[in-house]
Order: structure tokens, then C-alpha cells, then sequence
């Protein structure tokens, strides 16, 4: 086994142990976990036994094992920037609803302030302000 | 003329507003002359604008971070709402639109009996539009033929008047500048009825630099795929 295995696996392996500690853990992520488990997984069994890609990508009717990995490296990639711009997409419509609150509470205190009666009582009138 | 007056009392211009202090001020002053309910939403710009629209007499929200024009337009649409308008006009803040051409939206609302009134540049007899303008706008009403089945001759232009009923119905979620393809999706899907209005735009050096380039014409195709896909 070479250093480079040895790497692989002990990386793989802690990421192996967090995905299934979350799995466990976490109810509402289990389902994403899962996946992790088993991606984490098979980087696992691939450091353990290289030769294994290439068994499998035989069965799939791939040549070689490395081509077997570069595809799914790229689903795996496609699918992580698809999910990222799921989230961003996310993050950034609460950010515009965050925004959006604190515009619409600024503009209904400078309503209030502009119908300010001269006593200093505030009035309830949804009516609009004027220009003057 | 008392009808106009009460109409133009319900009546609020929304305009969103980012880094246009230079352009506002004179902007404000030709839309005040003739409709006395302005609103700007200062979409977290970090220069004076804020300060030139309250000057001015305009209300004033103010987006705390910059969110784009769809979004401080639909801050716009929700705090004229709750100001009890009855129709709210979309203007531009650069100084492209005119006054006059608002307050020909804003009758023909009632004359057509629609909901929506749509300004169009390409119905005016007269017009300074750049070739290369005239040729992004043109494959703008293509892209938006295709995508929203409505036959438009002008799909990006900021004047807008709205009736309350539609302006209720209307939830821009698309922050940036898709979000007027994303307006005539709604239009469409609520079965608004609408109009459109020639209206003239005026292009000067300022309006040009603020306007979009064919680059940013691929950003809004990119924005408005990803809004539609991740909706």
C-alpha cells in the first residue's frame, strides 16, 4: 500500500464517520447524508482497492477505471453546482425579503413622522403622503 | 378634470433608484409636476440618492444593501399598495422616460378598460434609439415571444401602470433585471388584460451608460433560465 493510498483512505474515512455521525444525528439532513455516506464510501474502497474501478468499469462496459472515475467526478460535479445555485438562489431571495422588510418598516416610520399632527399625537391614517 | 385630479391623488410613481443622483433630481422634479404621490426605492445605493429623492419631496425606502431593480420594484409595488394606491406607475430614474408619457399610461388604463398599460418604443413615430439598441430590443421581443407567448413590440421598457388589482397580483422573485421578463410571465399566467402605449425614450449619453450591453443582455437570459428552473 502506497502513502498516497494511505492518505485516501484516512481522509476518506473521516468523512465517512462525520456523514454517517450527521445521518444518525441529524434527522432532517439524513437523506443528504446518506449520499455523502456513500460517495465517501466508495473513495474508500477505491484507495483500499484500486483495481477495483477497473472491475467495475469493465461491468459497465468502460475501459478504463480512471474514466470511470473522471465521469462521475464530472456528474458529481454538475450536480454540486447545480445544488449550489439551488442554495444561492435561496440565500439570495431571503436576503431580498430581509432588505425588503427593513425598506417597508423605514418607509412606514417616515410616514408616521410626516403625519405628525402639531400636538404630537400620531394619527392611524393609511392615507399616503404628499408631495409638497 | 376633478376626476383626474382624485385619479392622480390614488395614483403612485415608483421609481427604483441606484447610484442616480445625478439624474434623479431633475428626474423628480418633471414627475412631480404632474403626480403628486412619488415614491423612490433607493435599492442600497452609496452615494446621495436617498438624500436627492427626500430633497425632492419623493417618500423614501431604502433597500440597507443593493438587490437589484426587480427587487426594489416589488418593494416599490408593496409599499404603494399599502399606501392605498389605486394605480401605480413604474418609471425609469436615468431620465429616460417622460412625465407626459406616465400620465398617457395612466388614462389609457381607464379608456382600454385594462390593467395593465405597457409603454413601447417601437409604436412611437419618433424615436433616438440607437441601432444597436434597436437590434438588442428586437431580439429581446423574440426571446420573450418564445418564453412568455405574448405578442409584444417592446418587452423591456420600464414605463408601466398598473391598476391596483394587478398590482396585487404581481411577485417579482427574479431581483434583477430579468425581472421584466418575469413581469409578463404573470402578466400572462393572471390573464391580465394590457395595452401598449407608445411612449418616447429619451437616450442621452447618461440613459446610454446606464443602459444594458449586449453582455448584460446574456445575464438577463442566464437570470431569467435559472429563475425559471430553480423557481
Amino acid at each position: 500500500m502506497t502513502t498516497f493510498q494511505l492518505i485516501g483512505m484516512s481522509l476518506c474515512g473521516i468523512l465517512v464517520a462525520i456523514a454517517a455521525y450527521r445521518a444518525v444525528r441529524k434527522r432532517d439532513e439524513r437523506l443528504g447524508q446518506l449520499g455523502w455516506l456513500l460517495v465517501f464510501s466508495a473513495g474508500f474502497a477505491a484507495f483500499v482497492d484500486p483495481d477495483m474501478t477497473r472491475k467495475v468499469a469493465a461491468s459497465l462496459g468502460v475501459t478504463r477505471g480512471a474514466d470511470l472515475v473522471s465521469y462521475l467526478t464530472t456528474l458529481a460535479l454538475l450536480f454540486f453546482a447545480f445544488w449550489l445555485q439551488g442554495r444561492l438562489r435561496h440565500i439570495e431571495r431571503n436576503l431580498t425579503i430581509v432588505a425588503r422588510e427593513i425598506a417597508v418598516l423605514g418607509a412606514r416610520s417616515e410616514q408616521t413622522l410626516d403625519r405628525t399632527p402639531p400636538d404630537g399625537q400620531l394619527t392611524s391614517s393609511a392615507e399616503g403622503q404628499s408631495r409638497t | 378634470m376633478r376626476g383626474d385630479r382624485q385619479k392622480l391623488d390614488s395614483t403612485w410613481v415608483v421609481i427604483a433608484a441606484y447610484k442616480e443622483e445625478a439624474a434623479l433630481g431633475e428626474v423628480l422634479r418633471e414627475v412631480g409636476a404632474n403626480f403628486p404621490r412619488v415614491l423612490v426605492v433607493d435599492d442600497g445605493s452609496p452615494d446621495s440618492t436617498a438624500r436627492v429623492a427626500r430633497d425632492s419631496g419623493a417618500l423614501v425606502a431604502r433597500h440597507p444593501i443593493n438587490r437589484g431593480q426587480g427587487a426594489a420594484l416589488q418593494t416599490g409595488l408593496r409599499i404603494a399598495l399599502e399606501r392605498g394606491a389605486e394605480v401605480i406607475v413604474t418609471f425609469d430614474a436615468d431620465g429616460q422616460h417622460r412625465s407626459e408619457d406616465a400620465l398617457e399610461l395612466v388614462r389609457r388604463l381607464d379608456e382600454a378598460g385594462v390593467d395593465v398599460a405597457l409603454g413601447s418604443r417601437f409604436l412611437s413615430k419618433s424615436s433616438n434609439m440607437p441601432l444597436s439598441r434597436r437590434m438588442l430590443l428586437a431580439a429581446a421581443v423574440t426571446f420573450t415571444r418564445a418564453f412568455s407567448g405574448l405578442r409584444l413590440s417592446d418587452t423591456h421598457n420600464g414605463l408601466r401602470a398598473f391598476r391596483r388589482s394587478a398590482a396585487e397580483k404581481l411577485h417579482l422573485e427574479m431581483d434583477r433585471m430579468a425581472h421584466a421578463s418575469e413581469l409578463l410571465d404573470q402578466i400572462r399566467q393572471h390573464r391580465l388584460p394590457f395595452v401598449e402605449v407608445p411612449v418616447r425614450v429619451r437616450y442621452t449619453p447618461y440613459s446610454m451608460a446606464k443602459g444594458q450591453t449586449s453582455l448584460a443582455a446574456l445575464r438577463i437570459v442566464w437570470e431569467y433560465f435559472w429563475g425559471r428552473v430553480l423557481r
